[in-house]
């Protein structure tokens, strides 16, 4: 299956915006990106961005060894909101570099471990994570209760101008 | 929604799945699997109601599969709500006054 | 140097070809405005085409339809417009729904924009809906001739651009429950409205621009004009003057949350 996340330019930009904040003592920000699904034509499954969920700053443990840390609390929150509405989440951070980013092999054992907790409140949806550079993007998408991600084929900007990320390889 | 709890649960008698949902700033009530009864046969098919203005009619109802020759008014047409196809006819003043039940057997009655 | 047919359009962009070739659009409506975009769209480069138009050529269609010609009356209108594309951009992926829209809007879902022909406000709203629940952008056309005096017409017509996130059709005035629902009585009493090609074709090409600004980064503007209104007397375009109303404001027609198929279940097939 061929998976595309649709988002406007303007959830985009917050999602820049508040992943660009300093935080105290967190070296980097992470947020949530609420989705809701549709399957195209072609069988393609789209994941249109809704919502825009930041972690509050009480939210990152102390862990110097990492670029940050959440607490139970953040994923507690973001839970909720998957409890309460029929949606996909998506784990958003941001890597300090442009050109495409990627994640990291602690970005890839941590997810493994939170992402199944989103079937527990919202079974039957993907969930999956999002990693930014300054200019590009790349997602992770995992089909319910599966444990191999796959990789969003198109991330598209819809917005003035419009922007796509293909990652057609 | 200005729909009570109380018309909701009046509605469940008639359809105990009905669930709110909006598109385009007009809310609908979904009626999975509504029983519709027309020429004698009944038929079941996801429905929705609308209690409020629509495409110049007071009230209208919605249906997943269109019943060409059956209902007063006749005038089918097609039309796209919440991302999917529905059908409807030209079935003229159920006034958006009424109680929820009694809004939705008006417009089925005209189907029967 | 490469010296092909886009080489005069190299402006756009180095990757405008590779885009236009990419972008799926669907046009929404084929006759006077619907066909000098389809046109358009295959001159540019674009390859995959979507047309929706559920009637057939007729007769009055002829003085505006652009491609259409005398032989073609009970054609498709989808039939004649895909002849014309594939004439100039042989090749290209052209798709025909001669439906109504609502009976194969899944075949929009995928599109990067949507063009809207539509003479009906009712319609509009209900494929400015559809695009909004899907995020794609729809930039609709229209034009009306109005007798004002005995003997003395206007033309008006409007290019309005609904991007989600931004301000709608509602927003701006332009639908309203007054005007589907005037629409509503008049069914069957509509007559045919006089409909001519120059104006399709001003309102048609700016429409195209609109939609190439919002694919290639050509002109580097950060302010999209949504609503050109087009004075047909005075050969005008202007923005709206209802836009300096719109300034910060939300839609609260379109909630960002509310996208998405609310029927979606994994593997269940589309209504």
């Amino acid at each position: 299956m061929t998976l595309h996340l649709r988002l406007t330019g303007k959830l985009f930009e917050r999602l820049h915006d508040d992943l660009s904040r300093r935080h105290q003592h967190s070296a980097e920000r992470v947020a949530f990106m609420s989705c809701l699904a549709a399957t195209m034509k072609d069988g393609t499954l789209a994941l249109l961005g809704a919502g825009f969920h930041p972690v509050a700053d009480d939210d990152y443990e102390r862990d110097p060894s990492v670029g940050a840390m959440l607490r139970a609390s953040a994923f507690r929150n973001v839970l909720q909101i998957a409890y309460n509405c029929p949606v996909s989440m998506l784990h958003v951070h941001r890597h300090e570099h442009r050109g495409m980013p990627w994640f990291s092999d602690v970005d890839l054992r941590e997810a493994h471990k939170y992402v199944p907790d989103f079937w527990k409140v919202r079974p039957g949806f993907p969930h999956g994570i999002l990693v930014l550079s300054h200019d590009s993007a790349a997602g992770l998408i995992w089909m319910p209760d599966s444990g191999v991600p796959s990789r969003l084929r198109r991330i598209s900007l819809v917005g003035a101008p419009m922007r796509e990320i293909r990652h057609d390889k | 929604m200005s729909e009570t709890k109380d018309e909701l649960d009046d509605l469940r008698a008639i359809c105990p799945e009905v669930s709110s949902i909006s598109d385009g700033g007009k809310d609908y009530l979904l009626l999975p699997q509504l029983k519709v009864t027309t020429d004698g046969k009944v038929l079941r098919m996801d429905a929705l109601l609308r209690p409020g203005e629509h495409s110049g009619y007071r009230t209208r109802l919605f249906l997943a599969e269109p019943l060409p020759g059956k209902g007063r008014g006749g005038g089918w047409s097609v039309h796209s709500i919440c991302g999917r196809v529905w059908h409807t006819w030209s079935w003229k003043d159920v006034p958006e006054t009424l109680p929820l039940p009694q809004m939705l057997l008006e417009h089925l009655w005209a189907l029967r | 140097m490469t010296n092909n047919r886009f080489t005069r359009q190299s402006f756009l962009g180095l990757d405008s070809d590779r885009t236009f070739s990419r972008a799926v659009v669907a046009i929404i409506g084929v006759c006077g405005g619907g066909s000098h975009i389809a046109q358009q769209l295959a001159y540019l480069g674009f390859r995959n085409l979507r047309l929706f138009d559920p009637d057939h050529v007729q007769e009055p269609n002829l003085n505006r339809m652009v491609g259409s010609f005398p032989g073609d009356t009970t054609k498709n209108k989808t039939d004649v417009i895909r002849d014309q594309v594939l004439r100039i951009q042989p090749g290209a992926s052209v798709e025909l729904f001669p439906f109504k829209w609502q009976e194969q809007h899944a075949a929009l879902r995928d599109s990067s924009i949507v063009f809207g022909c539509l003479d009906n406000f009712g319609q509009r709203d209900e494929l400015e809906a559809y695009c909004r629940r899907f995020l794609i952008p729809y930039i609709d056309i229209g034009m009306d001739v109005h007798e004002v005096a005995k003997g003395q017409f206007s033309i008006s017509g409007q290019i309005i651009t609904s991007l989600p996130a931004e301000p709608c059709m509602r927003c701006m005035g332009f639908i309203t429950e007054e005007r589907i629902a005037r629409e509503a009585e008049r069914y069957g009493d509509a007559g045919d409205r006089p409909q001519v090609i120059w104006p399709n074709g001003v309102l048609a090409s700016t429409a195209v621009g609109v939609g190439v600004s919002l694919l290639t980064p050509w002109c580097n503007f950060s302010e999209l004009i949504p609503f050109i209104e087009y004075d047909g007397n005075r050969h005008v375009l202007r923005p709206s003057s209802v836009l300096s109303m719109l300034q910060g404001r939300e839609c609260p027609h379109y909630p960002s949350d509310a996208v998405g198929d609310p029927f979606w279940q994994l593997g269940r097939k589309l209504h």
